[in-house]
């Protein structure tokens, strides 16, 4: 089990010297930023338009492509809040209505500038039908995505990844009307386990309001981690 | 709610589980302050001699988790409240007037033990819990029919109420499906936060013979994207005078067209424990003294021992929009709810006891017996005794980043008066929240309005005990 990543890591790489497909570029995506289980912390910090900013820590934990759970821990405001992805169903647990509610797929990640789904939805190979274009940034591919349902956070994404390991390095995110809603650079790509290297630092800028940005560092992640199937269950919110 | 005088031994048992813990204690909370003013409705049928129009409110909440294993901790959420009040006002001659300070059950300082619990985790499919908890089953938002075990939430802030029961849980998390049995003994008598008297009434105090508890079963599925619950009650004079054994449940919730949220929850029961005013007491005083020598009250349990199934069915979508603004809609029947003709025969008692007051004559029951639990002092109490109710509200967040505002509507649909909650919500920095808030009950129009014996239209919120009410609160979170 630990050295799926790692596996599922050295076949895009394969995949890479003989030039990649669209396909194993999203699958390469899927690999890097979510692989199959993993437990990580993360502080997210987000900057308006005025120039001040808001962070916050919460801890993460995924299973399978469509499983995803988030407690926050900082600030003390939010502290208890949790929140749920299974398949398309997503809730929320806040402690001072101590129960649990649905939310859509659409909303802001804790009002900031990533999407739930940018944060709780790395299923990119199941989400999108991708298209490899010239890329206009050095060493990179290019791959141009289209959603293939409307659950999806956006319409169409555009991915540049590095040529030598297929690591991301940056994004575009359009609305149906092709209107460049956000973007996406990553950066810092550590080595968090064994055969597992990601980029510890994710910027999403806003381009609808470009003051607008947040940051999301990644502080530690253990691909080594329990994650039975009842943590993925809307009956053990709040628990 | 226990008097703060009795705190010391809850104290002890709060203050020394961090020191039994071990290695991962989580310590949260806050401190709120709170000004309200009330503009009492000294003209109008209910008595305000007890409703303060001024009211200082300070909470202390402290929320600790436990975790002494991998799995199993413990849980505390405790608020303690002080209050100062002042500046009553009642109706005296004809006239409003100023009456003395006293120290009314608003202006006692409390603690609210919110939650304290146990849990173990047996195996990822099987878990324990044993203490306090909210336990919510139900998808509703505003009210939850379904809720037989809580104190009731405020509908204008459904995140106010924290308090919960005491319950025994045994849950079984069995993937696709979810099992839960409860036992939940209703507690009849306290002490300094710590429960005294379960089940029965104590010989010294034997207001009833009865057995009362609550024992609920649910089973929960993810059905077609839908959260599913069904739900079987089976209890006697728990939360309420019910006493036919078993009621039962249904909640779903779905989400159609990725933005849009419908669900639903009922509560199907045979009879039901509502107080009714018995018509004939109220029609002279004469005949209210004589009720209320024979049995002490203007109120009935009428259907008590109905074999009618009388529901209670809540239908309610939420929709989010682009901009992150939500706007929710629910509407609650009560086939057992008040009619017109009750609300008629509760107008004429109000009438009634309002003369009386005025009269001086003693030996009347003053108000509405009420099935609200203890908990937290509650900003609206919303007791819904009619038949068809609309809960509606707007909130629009992150207006200048930081800013929330909303609007929150409830309507008695028979006689269409309305309580208005407006808020604006202030998130200054990441540790601190500052609060506005205002209450403004209006009555509908007199053609649907009851007319009273003296010619008085009466509706439900027209006839709330304040004109107006506004607030502010700051809130420190650590």
């Amino acid at each position: 089990m630990r050295l799926l990543p790692a596996l599922l890591l050295l076949l895009p790489l394969a995949a890479a010297a003989a030039g990649p497909t669209a396909e194993a570029i999203l699958k390469a995506y899927d690999a890097v930023m979510g692989p199959p289980v993993f437990e990580a912390e993360n502080e997210l910090t987000s900057v308006r338009e005025d120039g001040s900013s808001r962070t916050y820590v919460m801890r993460f934990l995924k299973r399978d492509a469509d499983k995803f759970r988030v407690w926050f821990r900082e600030p003390a405001s939010v502290k208890g809040q949790e929140i749920l992805r299974l398949g398309d169903n997503m809730w929320v647990y806040l402690p001072n209505l101590k129960r649990a509610t649905r939310v859509a797929n659409r909303e802001s990640f804790q009002g900031g500038d990533f999407n739930n789904a940018d944060v709780l939805r790395v299923n990119y190979a199941g989400d999108y039908e991708g298209t490899l274009v010239p890329s206009d940034v050095p060493d990179t591919f290019c791959a141009k995505l289209k959603a293939t349902h409307p659950e999806t956070a956006y319409d169409a994404i555009t991915l540049y990844v590095r040529r030598k390991d297929l690591q991301p390095v940056a994004a575009r995110y359009y609305a149906s009307s092709g209107k460049l809603l956000r973007s996406a650079e990553f950066s810092e790509v550590k080595t968090f386990a064994k055969g597992y290297d990601r980029p510890a630092k994710v910027v999403m800028r806003n381009e609808l309001v470009p003051a607008r940005s947040s940051t999301l560092v990644l502080r530690s992640l253990s691909l080594d981690v329990e994650a039975p199937p009842q943590r993925f269950m809307q009956t053990d919110l709040g628990r | 709610m226990i008097p703060v005088r009795r705190l010391g031994p809850l104290l002890l048992v709060l203050c020394a589980a961090p020191a039994w813990a071990g290695p991962e204690v989580e310590a949260t909370g806050y401190l709120a302050g709170r000004f309200t003013f009330t503009r009492s409705r000294t003209w109008g049928l209910l008595p305000t001699d007890d409703q303060p129009q001024a009211q200082g409110l300070l909470e202390f909440n402290t929320q600790v988790k436990v975790s002494p294993r991998p799995r199993s901790f413990g849980f505390s959420d405790v608020s303690l409240v002080a209050n100062r009040s002042g500046a009553y006002h009642g109706w005296r001659d004809g006239r409003d007037v100023a009456l003395e300070d006293r120290p009314t059950a608003a202006a006692l300082p409390v603690v609210s033990l919110n939650e304290l619990y146990w849990s173990h985790e047996f195996a990822p499919a099987l878990h324990l819990l044993v203490g306090k908890k909210r336990i919510t089953w139900g998808s509703g938002m505003a009210f939850n029919p379904t809720d037989l075990l809580n104190p009731r939430r405020d509908p204008t802030d459904p995140t106010f109420q924290r308090a919960g029961a005491w319950v025994a849980q045994l849950e079984a998390p069995l993937e696709p499906l979810t099992l839960t049995l409860l036992a939940a003994p209703t507690l009849l008598m306290q002490s300094a936060g710590i429960p005294t008297q379960f089940l029965y009434w104590p010989e010294y105090d034997k207001r009833d013979t009865q057995t009362h508890y609550q024992l609920a079963a649910r089973a929960y599925a993810l059905v077609a994207e839908t959260d599913l619950n069904v739900m079987a009650f089976y209890g006697n004079r728990s939360v309420d005078a019910y006493e036919h054994p078993w009621r039962f449940g249904l909640s779903a919730s779905r989400y159609f067209f990725t933005d849009q949220e419908l669900h639903v929850e009922a509560l199907l029961q045979q009879g039901s424990p509502r107080s009714y005013v018995k018509p004939d007491c109220v029609a002279t005083l004469g005949n209210a003294f004589g009720c209320a020598q024979q049995s002490g009250s203007l109120y009935e349990l009428r259907r008590l021992d109905d074999e009618a199934v009388l529901p209670r069915v809540l239908v309610g979508t939420r929709r989010q929009f682009t901009d992150e603004s939500i706007a929710s809609l629910e509407y609650l029947y009560q086939a057992d709810g008040w009619t017109r003709a009750d609300y008629q025969a509760s107008a004429d008692a109000l009438v009634l006891l309002r003369d009386a007051r005025a009269l001086g004559v003693p030996g009347l029951p003053s108000a509405m017996p009420s099935t609200q639990g203890d908990g937290l002092p509650v900003r609206f109490a919303f007791e819904p005794r009619g038949q068809h109710y609309l809960f509606a509200s707007y909130q629009r967040p992150r207006i200048r980043d930081d800013f929330t505002a909303q609007l929150v509507l409830v309507a008695n649909l028979l006689d269409l008066s309305t309580l208005w909650t407006p808020s604006l919500s202030w998130s200054a920095t990441e540790w601190m929240t500052l609060s506005a808030f205002a209450f403004l009950p209006l009555p509908g129009p007199d053609a649907l309005a009851v007319k009273a014996s003296d010619g008085t239209h009466v509706s439900e919120y027209g006839a709330l005990p304040f004109a107006g009410r506004g607030m502010v609160e700051a809130r420190l979170f650590y």
